[in-house]
């Protein structure tokens, strides 16, 4: 309804009183009227004038005004209120409490009083306008409880299909390991290879996107043990002289299960690598942790140092056997001396606390002659050779590296 | 001449006390509160309306009253009780109560009241033309 223009109908069976209605009806500003004097068509009236206020006369021959109230409970919603003031001429009490009773909300008596026909539909139609925004706002209120609910369920099926997708490669299909090779910058050698995921389900995610998935749905753990174990399974085809560098998170490092799977193989031809981003709480614990690990022979290695604070708390409370220079601080060494300064005291601090430098992500002749020249034990990246399947054999080193990427024309690799 | 001026139809407190008064002024002035910019006598043109089905009406109550449909007789005196009531016509209001009141009790409506109903009808019509004759004047 529109609280500026109400609108009003009136059922009475005698034209005059209706004419006076209607003008008491625009004294007061009330100018949207439909009038019947034929009750029958009360009904009717309603459903096309869709009135805020209903006057009705109680006293009509062919169909009587609680008989058109009963009528107008049929066709009126039960969550609308519409207000009927009933028109009477003095009816007894019992007549009025019938009315009520039925469904009438007040009553106007004959003759009409100006006052109080205005007072009274005033007073209704400011319930029924309350009423109606009270209801509107319920609505909204219902509308919003739907979207949200849509939005939970939508999460909860995306939940259960993103633990099904992470599933089904847990449990052994979708997840092929690659290695990239680490060369040594002294002489060529292949030293190491990292173990890197990927994914095949369609559509392709990178495989950040696969554990983050997992991780969200709490079986991040599993699916790095599942690629720690694919990636052990291929240590028969890899070069023998090699170590074999996994990633693992803090919290892979912290289960049980990572243990049993790391000493099951060759310890000493692994390397942990720490991914970990994030500010580690309890490094006690985690130092527990990888001491065990470590004391059956397996290396650890701190990922992307110089690319944030957290890869040097790592460094100085995990006193790890390699340092890997983040791909941020190799990218264009060569160009830079604020990097290059940055690389050389690194690898100063790396000697002196007998680590390793593995420099991350070269992807230019230019860099990779300035890591070797600050001393940076050995290397990996495009540059040298991509993540690939196996077999990783000095074949392959030398088709992925340059002639002469290493020192002074020097054998590349060994044959 | 302004609506306060005393109007032949016009009732002295004595009549309207008595009931016999054939217009309210109260309800006249009142009536006439409710003009719109183009109308003469609001007033007039509702009396208009009611003299109409007044006649019409009073027909009907005299076939319920032959037919000795008592139900009738008081359904359409109260009709007429409750529009005479909105119109101030004091008399007629009055005389359609009383038939009203009557025909519960099982009496019927005789010559002699039709004859008044007849005569306060005859007296309204006269009123209203006397109304109708003073706005013409102005």
């Amino acid at each position: 309804m529109s609280e500026d223009d109400p609108r009003v109908m009136i059922v009475d069976d005698v034209d005059v009183n209706i004419a006076i209605l209607t003008r008491m009806l625009a004294a007061f500003g009330v100018t949207t009227v439909a009038s019947t004097s034929d009750p029958r068509r009360a009904v009717a009236l309603v459903q096309s004038f869709q009135p805020d206020l209903v006057l009705l006369d109680l006293h009509m021959p062919s169909m009587t005004g609680l008989e058109v109230l009963a009528a107008l409970g049929t066709v009126v919603s039960e969550d609308d209120y519409l207000p009927v003031i009933m028109l009477t001429a003095d009816e007894s009490r019992a007549a009025r409490e019938t009315a009520l009773s039925v469904g009438a909300h007040d009553f106007v008596s004959k003759p009409f009083d100006r006052s109080e026909v205005e007072l009274r539909i005033r007073n209704l139609l400011r319930t029924r306008a309350l009423y109606t925004r009270l209801q509107r706002h319920t609505e909204s209120l219902h509308a919003q409880v739907r979207v949200q609910q849509d939005y939970e369920r939508r999460q909860a099926e995306e939940r259960q299909q993103t633990i099904a997708r992470i599933r089904a490669v847990i449990d052994g299909s979708g997840l092929l390991m690659h290695f990239q090779p680490i060369f040594s910058l002294r002489d060529g050698r292949l030293l190491g290879v990292e173990a890197l995921a990927r994914f095949l389900p369609e559509p392709r995610r990178t495989p950040d996107v696969w554990f983050a998935d997992a991780t969200s749905v709490g079986l991040g753990v599993e699916l790095e043990l599942a690629a720690v174990r694919a990636a052990l399974s291929e240590l028969p085809s890899l070069p023998a002289a090699s170590y074999l560098s996994i990633n693992l998170s803090a919290e892979a490092v912290l289960d049980p299960a990572t243990m049993q799977l790391l000493t099951s193989a060759a310890p000493e031809r692994l390397v942990v690598e720490l991914t970990e981003h994030a500010a580690v709480e309890d490094y006690p614990v985690l130092v527990r942790a990888l001491d065990k690990i470590r004391g059956a022979g397996v290396r650890l290695a701190v990922d992307d140092a110089g690319a944030g604070f957290a890869s040097l708390r790592h460094i100085l409370r995990l006193r790890p056997d390699i340092i890997k220079f983040d791909l941020e601080l190799t990218r264009g060494i060569d160009g830079d001396p604020a990097r290059r300064a940055l690389a050389y005291a690194l690898g100063m601090f790396a000697a002196e606390m007998s680590a390793v430098v593995v420099a991350e992500g070269v992807e230019t002749a230019g860099e990779l002659a300035v890591l070797r020249d600050i001393g940076a034990d050995a290397a990996q990246g495009f540059y040298l050779g991509r993540p690939h399947r196996p077999p990783v054999r000095d074949v392959y080193v030398a088709a992925a590296a340059p002639k002469d990427a290493f020192t002074h024309g020097a054998p590349a690799v060994r044959r | 001449m302004s609506t306060l001026d005393p109007l032949p139809c016009e009732a002295s407190a004595d009549e309207v006390e008595a009931g016999n008064a054939v217009i309210d002024v109260g309800r006249l002035h009142e009536l006439r509160t409710l003009a719109a910019g183009d109308d003469d006598d609001v007033y007039v043109m509702l009396a208009d309306l009611f003299l109409v089905e007044l006649t019409q009406e009073v027909a009907a109550l005299r076939d319920a009253a032959v037919r000795r449909d008592v139900a009738a007789v008081v359904e359409g005196a109260h009709r007429l009780r409750g529009a005479a009531s909105n119109l101030g016509a004091t008399a007629l209001t009055a005389l359609f109560l009383e038939l009203e009141e009557l025909g519960p009790s099982g009496q019927l409506i005789g010559r002699d009241a039709f004859a008044r109903v007849d005569a306060e009808h005859q007296r309204y019509r006269e009123a209203v033309a006397a109304l109708r004759g003073g706005s013409a004047t102005q």
